[in-house]
């Protein structure tokens, strides 16, 4: 049973980093690099759980966040924001609008694999 | 802070009411004081007048019963005198100074006759409650002079002292008149200043409430908000301190708003600024530890991959320190400002452009309405070059492809422009283009740096700047230089 992760992430570095720490955890993933992508491989996948950036280029996280919680499809899927970003106001915000959790990025990489595989029940 | 009313309890309007007050009560004083002297001087003078003409009546009244030495008839003659009210006493002499009639219970006062003997003249003593009026009573013996029916001269009348008539007026009805007068007056200064307060006291808070209001509005900024502008009813002084105080209050409300937009743009800028400067560097160090693993297991085949990535994050990091050095470069370096020719400015600029505006078959119009204006050269040589590079940048692919600089020329404020017929901005990111870092498209080279440094500068020329744009039929930046407020 592959438990499938979408990545939407505009920085190429960070997406691809995102994914190798994920298959190294034994997860399967796919990288969407802008909101309209990310909402439209959402749909295709239906994915467990999606790793949502909130610095996009095209569109705003939370917006983004908000859609992806709305659709009916993806009621199942968890979401979760990863962002360097630690102010207190951005996580309530995010939390707000929808997400399960959100994660810092900075200063462990290696630990997030961790906790997302604790999210899909993986342990 | 201390409070100003907090120094002296009493307020300005209770102060001035007491100063009033006392002022009152002291004029209230000073003319009943006067009042009782001049109502005691005719009290005084009529009573005495009155003494005068009594005591002459009562002699004259006497003079027949003292002849005729008759005491009943003497009784009879002045018992309508004594109801006269200030009569307390009458008393009748004879000739030889003994006491005939006395009407009053009790004795009398002492009384020497000595210096009124034989005269014609009123003799008044003054006691503590009466005057004691002494009158000698004179007899005319006009028939006992010889040849008094032939030309007898009126100065030969001989005249004969019978006795004395001594009276006492009281005083009592002074004391009385000055005690009524003391209340009336009381009473009346006491009205007086109770309608004199209150008529004061609404006229000084009529005088205090563009003051009050002045306080009240001054607290109110102290705590953060601002009242509306405070109404002004005259022209007068306190109007003139309201109205400078209208417009102190609109441009600290004014400085206030500005320095949270700046506050709030720098809070962007940092956010921003972390933001950008974290994520390489957690590529770098996710990486590495990828890499590391990695070598421990042997397998070397992505590392160049890996590696890859790492440089490309470093290079995007020193690209963005750069960059953010550069902003803050426009604010530490030294601004000049000079008279600028913007036309042959604009005309310099071009020739740098040369090669890609031909390449990209782009033509540039300036307009000759162009003239000089005032600002640091360098800097606004940068505004119009990122400008111009921008809208090359942004050009598209339509046939006609035309850049146009100009001046929109107003009363208070010129309006420069910098037009294209590019690709134009979304409508969403409009107002994010001039964030420091925002970088709309991914594929074009440069940080998104540019427009932040042009607002800075135009920031730097007290103007500001904005943009209009239409997807597919261009953008239009518009700023202005200088800006004099309108208020």
């Amino acid at each position: 049973m592959g438990k499938k992760v979408l990545i939407i992430e505009d920085k190429a570095g960070e997406a691809t980093l995102v994914k190798i720490l994920l298959k190294e955890a034994g997860l399967e993933s796919e990288i969407a690099n802008n909101g309209n992508t990310g909402l439209v491989k959402a749909l295709e996948l239906k994915p467990d759980l999606i790793t949502l950036d909130l610095g996009l280029p095209d569109m705003d996280g939370f917006e983004l966040c908000q859609r992806l919680k709305k659709e009916p499809s993806l009621s199942h899927t968890i979401i979760v924001v990863l962002s360097v970003i630690d102010d207190l106001e951005d996580i309530k915000k995010a939390l707000k609008a929808g997400a399960d959790d959100y994660i810092i990025k900075m200063p462990l990489p290696e630990f997030m694999a961790r906790k997302i595989k604790l999210y899909l029940g993986m342990k | 802070m201390t409070d100003t009313f907090a120094k002296k309890d009493i307020s300005f309007k209770n102060r001035i009411l007491f100063a009033v007050t006392i002022g009152n009560l002291l004029i209230s004083i000073i003319y009943t004081v006067n009042s009782l002297n001049i109502q005691q001087a005719i009290l005084y003078s009529e009573l005495l007048k009155k003494a005068q003409i009594t005591t002459q009546l009562a002699a004259k009244i006497g003079e027949l019963p003292l002849i005729t030495k008759n005491k009943a008839l003497l009784e009879a003659e002045i018992s309508e005198l004594k109801t006269i009210p200030e009569i307390s006493f009458i008393a009748f002499y004879d000739s030889t100074r003994t006491l005939i009639i006395n009407k009053q219970q009790g004795i009398l006062p002492d009384r020497s006759f000595d210096e009124n003997y034989d005269k014609e003249a009123l003799s008044i003593q003054e006691h503590l409650n009466l005057f004691d009026v002494l009158y000698p009573v004179f007899t005319s013996k006009a028939w006992e002079i010889p040849g008094v029916f032939d030309n007898m001269p009126q100065d030969t009348e001989k005249k004969e002292l019978i006795g004395w008539v001594r009276i006492g007026f009281s005083k009592n009805f002074i004391q009385q008149a000055q005690r009524k007068l003391i209340i009336t007056t009381s009473l009346i200064s006491l009205g007086f200043s109770l309608i004199g307060i209150f008529i004061l006291w609404q006229l000084l808070t009529i005088v205090t409430a563009p003051l009050t209001q002045l306080f009240t509005a001054a607290k109110n900024i102290k705590q953060g908000t601002y009242p509306n502008s405070l109404p002004v009813a005259f022209n007068d002084e306190i109007g003139m301190l309201t109205e400078e105080f209208n417009r102190m209050s609109d441009s600290i409300r004014e400085r206030e708003n500005m320095l949270n937009q700046k506050n709030n743009e720098l809070k962007q800028f940092s956010y921003i600024v972390s933001h950008d400067l974290k994520s390489p560097l957690l590529t770098i160090r996710g990486f590495i530890g990828i890499i590391e693993k990695n070598i421990k297991k042997g397998s070397m085949e992505s590392l160049p991959e890996y590696f890859n990535f790492i440089y490309s994050a470093v290079d995007h990091m020193h690209k963005l320190l750069h960059e953010l050095i550069r902003v803050s470069k426009l604010e530490y370096t030294q601004f000049n400002n000079q008279i600028i020719e913007l036309r042959e400015m604009i005309q310099e600029i071009q020739t740098i452009f040369k090669l890609p505006l031909k390449q990209k078959n782009i033509s540039l119009k300036i307009s000759s309405e162009l003239a000089t204006v005032r600002g640091d050269s360098l800097r606004l040589r940068e505004v119009f070059q990122n400008l111009i590079e921008n809208s090359i940048k942004f050009m598209g692919q339509q046939p006609s492809r035309l850049i146009e600089i100009g001046i929109i020329k107003q009363e208070a404020n010129n309006i420069y422009y910098v037009r294209d017929n590019g690709i134009g901005i979304n409508p969403q990111y409009q107002k994010r283009i001039f964030n420091i870092f925002e970088q709309l498209d991914n594929k074009t080279e440069g940080a998104g740096i540019g427009l932040t440094i042009v607002k800075r500068i135009i920031e730097l020329h007290k103007g500001r700047i904005w943009v209009e744009s239409e997807e597919g039929k261009g953008s239009t930046f518009y700023f202005t230089l200088w800006e004099t407020t309108t208020s």
